[in-house]
């Protein structure tokens, strides 16, 4: 288990609880991510800034302070198909 | 609420209203636009309508009053924007009683997570409608919808319908009335035992005068929603509600759930399961090529090189293309001079009203309604392509280090067109100290307004010397300047003023979409319209003042006066009766420089003129005359008049030889009459780069003012006022002084 902010990019991840923080975990399950969907880092912007993750149902910029409350386990990176 | 409508077949004799709800970016305005026909904004950011809209269509007879609601995520309001929504619904506010029916836009492609609001929204017990937006996109990626099978699962029409290409609005529209007609509700979604328990634990403490709002829903709120008003309205003490919530979230928590996200966990499962079978991935579909844009447009590096040469290219367009139409609509305002001059030439005083007055002062305004298009035709492009969101994700770390976020981007770059709207999108921003943070320092960034100030002092006084690319560069640095203060300043706001720890940052990036010409060119259109409205009512009747308290008082003794110092002053050179011979011609050189000198002492001693001189000792330090100070007075109520009124001052003031009639040869032969620089001009680059910096930084403007104090409140509409406009002298004062003293131009 890990967590979101030290995914790197193209990593691929599924999120596990959101418990950590409510209104973090209200918000990112309004936007439709949810405990046990897969996800993907796109980009990590530089000096701390946030994450972009790719997710089935969407695309969300997550600030990284944010990304460390959140707990993922990784899964096998093999090359994807395109 | 009974309503007895429809089942008789007399919904004709009442209009129905329909709200329309959905989660940002699943095309609601789009489609509340052609529903309708009457069309407003349209945007590609998440929670672009920030005001409840109206609009009236009839189907069959029947009128359907639409109220197109903000986008909400889910009825769990976090911001301003979905609290909007979320008390529409409630019938609490504008909506006479509660809405009669509900539409609920969702993106066909994420049918399971659009549909989150509309499952919230069931236990209001409102005829529904659903509508499958984007369609064509979810086809082209290959889903397949079985629809039939959808209307049975869902209980309620579901309609396919591409908002931005007009298709399925009829049967749209068909169904609500349908819906109103047979009350067609929202099947309620299946809750697991522990959620009925906690929902029974609250019931009992509904207060029964709950505005005729059903009681299941009242209770889900409160469960779901620890933040919502639906707490209000149980009963009893706020300790006596915190125990009733607390058992109940225990039995949530008994359940397997976390009572925060229990409720979109288990709607977005109840969908899935539900819906299973009605919406098939049947082929592969190809890739929407825009897929592969983020690779690029939200590249750490790659990014922001493409933002910054966006944005350089946005002002590079705005200046280079305007030229060609701003010369025509210059000469046509000469031509219209020259026109009512003749036509009038037997009234002085009315030729002078209609010439100088009206004339010049609405054509120095007009003449930028082409820069003002070209700016909010590209801002409304990057709007609805989806990239502004990009730019928001970009923006958001440095924006984060001055306690601001990129939720902030989108409000302070349309204000770059209009700081109204730009204050109106904060209410997007959840939390309330980075919400007036941002809409505090919005009026810093330099509206369309601003462009007309910058294009006559560039073009007169840096483009003549150091050609068009220093002239382009100036005008994207003067665009810069707000952003190098608001940012620094809203550092210091968080700090002394607002102290309060960060909520979280999200922000869903839409996906890429081809904008439609018809919502652009519409918004184009609006902002055109509004700033010649303006023009035509706000600035004309400045202008019409400004030109009459230049004109008056206007005794006959100051052109007697004048005349004889004049036959005085020259007779130095000439014989006297040479003198008067020459000035019995009006055509002679002699009668033409009387003439001038005659029109600037009456200017001078106009009420505006000596209001002006006596407050343009405040304005030396910064290279002001007083003339510029006139202006500067003039456009406190809004910005734009400053154009208009030295357009009125020079055409009042003479220079009747000079061929060219545009204000930025005006201002070049401009001299000093008297005191240490008599002779030299009043113009350099050092004063027209003051006045710029000048009103980059001030207030000069009554609708700002107005609408920061509906946004906030009095006290921070005029802390921001008395800021800027100190901010602004500084700021003219310390340009002045360095570029004379400093730095030889």
């Amino acid at each position: 288990m890990s967590k979101l902010s030290s995914l790197k990019p193209g990593q691929k991840a599924h999120l596990n609880d959101l418990s950590q923080d409510s209104v973090l975990a209200q918000r990112l399950a309004a936007t439709g991510l949810m405990p046990g969907h897969e996800l993907d880092l796109q980009h990590k912007m530089p000096l701390g800034g946030p994450v972009l993750c790719r997710f089935p149902s969407g695309k969300v910029g997550i600030r990284r302070a944010d990304a460390h409350k959140l707990h993922v386990t990784t899964t096998d990176i093999s090359p994807s198909h395109p | 609420m009974s309503d007895s409508l429809g089942a008789e077949g007399k919904s004709a004799t009442r209009p129905l209203h329909v709200a329309i709800i959905g989660q940002p970016n699943t095309g609601k305005t789009s489609l509340f636009n052609r529903l309708t026909g009457l069309r407003q904004r349209v945007g590609n950011y998440p929670g672009v309508t920030v005001e409840r809209k109206e609009g009236r269509t009839f189907f069959e007879g029947v009128e359907l009053i639409c109220h197109d609601l903000p986008g909400t995520y889910s009825l769990n309001a976090f911001s301003p924007d979905e609290q909007i929504a979320v008390n529409a619904l409630c019938g609490r506010s504008g909506i006479e009683l509660r809405p009669d029916v509900i539409v609920c836009v969702t993106d066909a492609s994420q049918l399971n997570r659009s549909l989150l609001p509309a499952f919230q929204a069931a236990a209001l017990g409102i005829p529904f409608v659903i509508a499958a937006n984007f369609i064509d996109e979810a086809q082209n990626k290959g889903l397949h919808f079985d629809f039939a099978k959808l209307e049975e699962r869902l209980g309620v029409s579901v309609i396919p319908t591409v908002g931005n290409k007009n298709r399925g609005v009829l049967e749209l529209k068909a169904a609500v009335v349908q819906a109103v007609q047979t009350r067609r509700l929202l099947s309620p979604p299946v809750w697991p035992e522990s959620v009925h328990e906690a929902l029974d634990l609250i019931h009992p403490q509904i207060s029964p005068e709950a505005q005729g709002i059903p009681a299941e829903f009242i209770a889900q709120r409160a469960l779901f929603d620890t933040s919502a008003q639906a707490i209000r309205q149980l009963r009893g003490s706020e300790e006596e509600r915190r125990e009733v919530l607390r058992q109940a979230h225990l039995k949530v928590q008994a359940g397997g759930h976390y009572p925060a996200t229990a409720e979109p966990v288990l709607l977005f499962a109840h969908a899935r399961d539900r819906l299973a079978d009605c919406v098939e991935q049947r082929q592969a579909g190809a890739p929407p090529l825009a897929r592969h844009l983020d690779v690029v447009l939200a590249h750490p590096f790659g990014g922001l090189a493409v933002f910054v040469l966006i944005m350089f290219g946005v002002f590079q367009a705005v200046y280079s293309w305007s030229g060609p139409l701003m010369d025509a609509i210059e000469s046509g305002t000469g031509w219209t001079q020259d026109k009512a001059s003749a036509l009038l030439s037997g009234t002085p005083m009315l030729q002078s009203l209609v010439a100088d007055g009206m004339i010049a002062g609405i054509g120095s305004v007009v003449v930028f309604l082409p820069q003002i298009l070209i700016l909010t035709l590209l801002i409304a492009l990057l709007e609805d392509t989806g990239y502004l969101a990009r730019a928001a994700f970009l923006a958001d770390r440095l924006f984060s280090s001055f306690g601001l976020s990129g939720k902030s981007f989108v409000p302070l770059m349309s204000s770059y067109a209009c700081a109204i709207p730009g204050i109106m999108a904060t209410r997007t921003i959840e939390d309330p100290r980075t919400r007036l943070t941002t809409l505090f320092i919005a009026p810093l960034m330099s509206c369309s307004a601003r462009l007309p100030v910058y294009v006559v002092m560039i073009g007169a006084f840096i483009e003549p010397h150091y050609g068009s690319t220093v002239a382009a560069l100036t005008l994207f640095a003067m665009h810069l300047l707000g952003p190098f203060i608001a940012l620094p300043l809203a550092w210091v706001l968080q700090k002394l003023v607002l102290k309060a720890p960060s909520p979280p940052f999200l922000l869903e990036l839409p996906p890429y979409r081809m904008p439609s010409v018809r919502d652009v060119v519409w918004r184009v259109g609006q902002r055109g319209k509004r700033f010649l409205t303006d023009a035509g009512t706000v600035i004309f009747c400045i202008t019409v003042l400004v030109w009459a308290l230049l004109y008056f008082p206007r005794p006959e003794s100051v052109s007697e006066q004048i005349r004889a110092q004049f036959i005085v002053s020259q007779s130095a050179e000439l014989r006297p009766e040479i003198i008067l011979k020459e000035l019995q011609n009006p055509d002679s050189q002699l009668s033409g420089e009387l003439k001038n000198t005659i029109a600037s002492a009456y200017l001078e001693q106009s009420f505006l003129g000596r209001a002006g001189k006596a407050v343009q000792p405040i304005f030396a330090p910064a290279g002001f005359d007083w003339k510029i100070t006139v202006g500067v007075l003039a456009s406190f109520p809004a910005r734009e008049v400053i154009i208009s009124t030295l357009g009125v001052i020079y055409n009042l003031g003479g220079d009747q030889n000079e061929e060219s009639t545009d204000l930025r040869s005006k201002l070049k032969n401009e001299v000093w009459p008297s005191g240490p620089r008599a002779g030299q001009p009043v113009f350099t680059v050092a004063t027209a780069a003051a006045i710029m910096v000048f009103f980059a930084l001030c207030m000069q403007c009554g609708a700002t003012v107005a609408i920061m104090k509906a946004e906030a409140n009095w006290k921070w509409a005029m802390s921001a006022f008395v800021l800027m406009t100190a901010m602004a002298w500084v700021g003219a004062v310390l340009t002045y002084q360095v570029l004379t003293h400093w730095i030889p131009l």
